[in-house]
């Protein structure tokens, strides 16, 4: 884990924000900073926080070293998050679990509610429809009994 | 039975045929009577004398008469016997050979017909076993595979109709449903699994 990178911010979720910052700054540094502004402000006060203590090119370096390795959640919801419980969920994953998970945050209709879980170890399926499911096979629905 | 019929048949005929003779002396005597008339008038002895040869004509007219017809109904008799020997007697013979032989060839044919049925539906309930059987073997397998196939179905179909059906039953009976207790939910189940995740995570980095 490179040094300059110790925490994110919760308006970087996942790999794609990740990306995205990685190459504003890369055009940044080639004299285009439009690209910083069109950033979320939190994350840009978060990269001008890291390059207080290191160059654009090493922020750019930590950051692809970064992206390889760090821990990434898939979190499925069954409706889109609002930015408020989506920064709710992140905050919680990065205070309870580890400070610098990324999560790749999808949509699945399917679930009704609740939520499914994958660490790349194993998956926790919460959802309404797992649970309908097991009740509906103990009824013997599924089985066509 | 047609032997008995034959019989009363003969005497019947015979019956009618004395009857008849009788009608036909009363006949004769009577004209023999009519023949008398013109004698009226005779003398006792003369009457007595024509008396005494109308009864002889009528006694001989009497035997002739019977003698013809007990001829006549031997005849009848001895050609009718013949005949029931003819139509009854031998040709019972004939029938009983007839119907025995074809007894026993119908029963004989019957046999080996049912014994050729018998074997010929053995033969096919053997293969319907047989058949059966090699179905039976492969059955399970592809009911297995059946089953499986159509629990897959069922569950897919379930997972892309269960949102509709889902929203539908929310839209109807959970109108109020509150968003903000299902993050309540969701946090406190991902609260539940912590452990494991720091785990999972820490193992993953």
């Amino acid at each position: 884990m490179s040094a300059s990178i110790t925490a994110l911010p919760v308006s970087l979720v996942g790999l794609t924000q990740l990306e995205e910052v990685r190459v504003a700054l890369e055009r940044s540094i080639d004299g285009k900073s439009q690209y910083l502004e069109s950033l979320d402000q939190r994350t840009q006060a978060w990269l001008h926080e890291c390059l207080q203590v290191s160059s654009g090119e090493q922020l750019i370096a930590d950051l692809e070293e970064f992206a390889q390795a760090a821990p990434v959640i898939e979190l499925e919801l069954a409706s889109t998050p609002s930015d408020e419980w989506r920064e709710t969920l992140v905050t919680w994953l990065r205070t309870h679990i580890s400070p610098t998970v990324l999560v790749r945050l999808h949509v699945r209709r399917n679930l009704l509610a609740g939520f499914r879980l994958r660490t790349g170890k194993h998956e926790y399926d919460l959802s309404l429809a797992s649970r309908l499911r097991a009740t509906a096979k103990v009824a013997g629905v599924a089985d066509g009994n | 039975m047609e032997v008995v019929l034959y019989a009363i048949l003969v005497g019947l005929v015979m019956c009618i045929g004395l009857m008849v003779a009788v009608i036909m002396l009363l006949q004769k005597l009577s004209r023999v009577h009519k023949k008398a008339k013109p004698t009226v008038g005779l003398s006792r002895e003369q009457q007595a004398k024509l008396r005494e040869e109308a009864t002889q004509q009528y006694e001989a007219m009497m035997v002739r008469e019977l003698q013809r017809f007990e001829k006549s109904m031997q005849k009848f008799s001895d050609e009718l016997l013949a005949k029931m020997q003819t139509h009854i007697g031998n040709p019972d013979v004939e029938l009983e050979k007839t119907m025995s032989g074809l007894m026993a060839t119908t029963t004989d044919g019957y046999s080996t017909a049912l014994e050729q049925s018998v074997g010929a539906l053995k033969a096919r309930l053997s293969s319907v076993d047989a058949l059966l059987t090699s179905h039976a073997q492969g059955a399970d397998g592809q009911i297995q595979a059946l089953v499986e196939d159509r629990k897959a179905r069922a569950l897919a179909r379930a997972d892309a109709e269960l949102a509709s059906i889902f929203s539908d039953y929310m839209a109807q009976v959970a109108t109020g449903l509150d968003y903000g207790d299902q993050q309540a939910y969701i946090l406190q189940q991902l609260e539940a699994i912590k452990p494991q995740l720091v785990e999972d995570i820490r193992r993953v980095g």
